[in-house]
């Protein structure tokens, strides 16, 4: 059974629509990667799905249920957002950033249990954060505050994640680690929508990729049958360049804007 | 230093207990310690209770309440709209409580009833809670609740304003600026009755806020996907700011500077952690404000200082102090 399905779905940004009639669905152990130029939609349609926002139609089920039935509390122990750019408003330490992670598994003025502290110390290890715990977060490097925030959404063992660019600000090394850490969540069981910006990455560490342009969902499906030069024309105006070398792994690397295309207008249909 | 953070609570706790003795046996008539405990469990000499019951009790009681409210409702403001820079008086409920009281001081009100003054404050606190709790009720953003909140002190002002500018004598203008300045002397256990009931009941509000706060520090749209209703929780410290500073206000006048400067002395003690700066916020105000009420009786001035007056003497240059050197890299 799929874990998350919607159907007929309209995303709004500001009270205008900005995504229609968008059909997906999420499998227990995908990793799906949300493609399309800046002001597609893709963040929109992550915070319809965290219900951040009120769809502007359609509907969403998780596990089978609507989504507006779930109570607060039971939602965010379901669901964690990761939102981008994430800034902490106050200089705490990388520790007690990822601990905020448990908040909906803590009873009210209750303390930490033996597995929150377990969930909280699997996250900081998973990001390699054991180095930089006791650091106050707003000292960081970019880099290592999105570690430090991708470990707090960890930290409440989701069984969706949904994550608005989890790679931004990473170094390569830093980049595949953050990937392989959220395809660690796949494996246990556990989803993962990210909005992507990276074609490689999202091309070599998603499942499956939904491409959105022009207010919709242009294509979805396998990386290698999403990311055609006609697509990513289409919808980038770019060309891209496919590996040669006779691996079986397939990715693309963006090279040269296609001439005379202007890129897709945001969000117009 | 983590490990020291977990004294934080018991240090400030002993402190204000032992300041709150300090209070009730400073004054013009010193009473030492034996007498004091005497006094208070009733068995002393009459004139050592009558000073107690009637001037130096209320006096320490309001002093601690009052900046208990202060400091937390500070601690909680800033936690909610996530500046540093906000302070309890700025969502207009101290400038509400202040009009009320000035008309009251205006209209001679003061000579029918001694409890006219903080009942009038106390009713134009609580309009002013109202106009703020409906607009948070329909939904509106933390920012602009405060903007809301800075135009009504700003018209609360301009009328308290226009109250001195066609204030009937110079008395009267003398009594209205006095009271503006802040002072918990000359008050009495009927003030303390009339101010600490729904005073207690904003402290309760923003005591249990603290996870609300905790989750906030990541930004709105991750305190919401981690379970947290924004637009109640708004509403829910609104309204305990209000609760807790208009009484206040209300009872003493304008009393400047702790709601901002506390918070800020207590952050880095609590490790920066939102929640807790509430709770050591409001020890810490209290403590603050019976120190300089400890001030006021003591400095040798003609005409008794005025407590706002001591407060601001003292946190405006401190907190100049604290910025400098929070700028030359002490985090």
């Amino acid at each position: 059974m799929s874990l998350l399905v919607a159907s007929g779905l309209g995303v709004a940004r500001g009270g205008r629509t900005v995504l229609g009639a968008v059909a997906l669905s999420v499998a227990p152990g995908e990793v799906v990667g949300l493609l399309g130029p800046n002001g597609a939609g893709k963040t929109s349609l992550l915070r319809t799905l965290a219900r951040l926002e009120p769809p502007a139609g359609g509907q969403i089920a998780l596990e089978g249920r609507p989504l507006e039935s779930f109570g607060r509390g039971e939602l965010a122990r379901l669901v964690a957002f990761l939102p981008q750019p994430s800034e902490a408003a106050w200089p705490i330490t990388v520790e007690n950033l990822v601990s905020l992670g448990r908040l909906p598994f803590r009873s009210p003025f209750g303390r930490a249990t033996e597995a929150d502290a377990k969930a909280v110390e699997d996250a900081i290890v998973a990001c390699d954060l054991d180095r930089l715990r006791a650091r106050p977060v707003t000292t960081l490097s970019a880099g290592e505050a999105s570690r430090a925030f991708l470990a707090r959404a960890l930290a409440g063992q989701p069984r969706l994640l949904l994550a608005d660019e989890p790679t931004a600000n990473l170094d390569p090394a830093h980049q595949i680690t953050a990937m392989t850490v959220l395809r660690g969540v796949a494996e246990r069981g556990g989803s993962v929508v990210m909005a992507q910006h990276d074609l490689p990455l999202a091309a070599r560490f998603c499942d499956r990729l939904l491409l959105l342009g022009r207010g919709r969902l242009v294509a979805q499906g396998r990386p290698a049958e999403v990311l055609t030069p006609d697509n990513l024309a289409a919808v980038f105006g770019v060309r891209g360049r496919y590996p040669d070398d006779g691996g079986d792994e397939f990715f693309v690397i963006p090279w040269s804007l296609v001439s005379g295309h202007a890129p897709d207008n945001i969000g117009s249909p | 230093m983590s490990s020291g953070r977990g004294m934080v609570f018991p240090l400030l706790g002993t402190a204000l207990v032992f300041v709150f003795a300090l209070s009730l046996a400073i004054g013009a008539e010193p009473i030492p310690v034996q007498r004091l405990f005497a006094a208070l469990i009733g068995s002393g000499q009459p004139v050592d209770q009558l000073i107690l019951a009637d001037i130096r009790l209320p006096r320490a009681l309001l002093g601690a309440a009052v900046g208990a409210s202060l400091g937390l409702a500070g601690a909680a403001l800033q936690g909610l709209l996530r500046n540093p820079l906000v302070e309890p008086g700025l969502i207009g409920v101290s400038g509400g409580a202040s009009l009320g009281a000035v008309l009251a001081l205006y209209g001679g009100l003061s000579l029918v009833s001694p409890i006219a003054v903080p009942v009038a404050g106390f009713a134009g606190a609580l309009v002013a809670t109202m106009l703020l709790a409906a607009a948070a009720a329909r939904g509106a953003r933390a920012t602009i609740l405060v903007l809301f909140g800075v135009a009504l002190g700003s018209l609360t002002g301009a009328l308290t304003a226009l109250a001195l500018n066609l204030a009937p004598s110079p008395f009267a203008i003398l009594e209205i600026v006095f009271w503006l300045l802040g002072s918990v002397s000359d008050r009495s256990m009927v003030d303390v009755w009339l101010a600490l009931p729904p005073m207690a009941v904003g402290w309760l509000l923003l005591l249990t806020a603290g996870r609300g706060m905790e989750a906030l520090t990541l930004g709105e749209p991750a305190a919401q996907s981690l379970g947290l209703d924004i637009k109640r929780f708004t509403l829910r410290v609104i309204l305990g700011t209000a609760l807790a500073v208009g009484p206040a206000v209300a009872v003493t006048g304008t009393i400047g500077f702790v709601g901002l400067v506390v918070p800020h002395v207590i952050r880095p003690w609590v490790g920066h952690r939102p929640g807790a700066v509430m709770g050591a916020s409001a020890l810490g105000g209290a403590l603050l404000l019976l120190l300089a009420d400890i001030v006021v009786r003591l400095a040798p001035t003609a005409a008794e200082l005025k407590l706002g007056v001591v407060t601001s003497l003292i946190g405006a240059p401190y907190f100049i102090f604290l910025l400098v050197r929070r700028q030359r890299g002490a985090v």
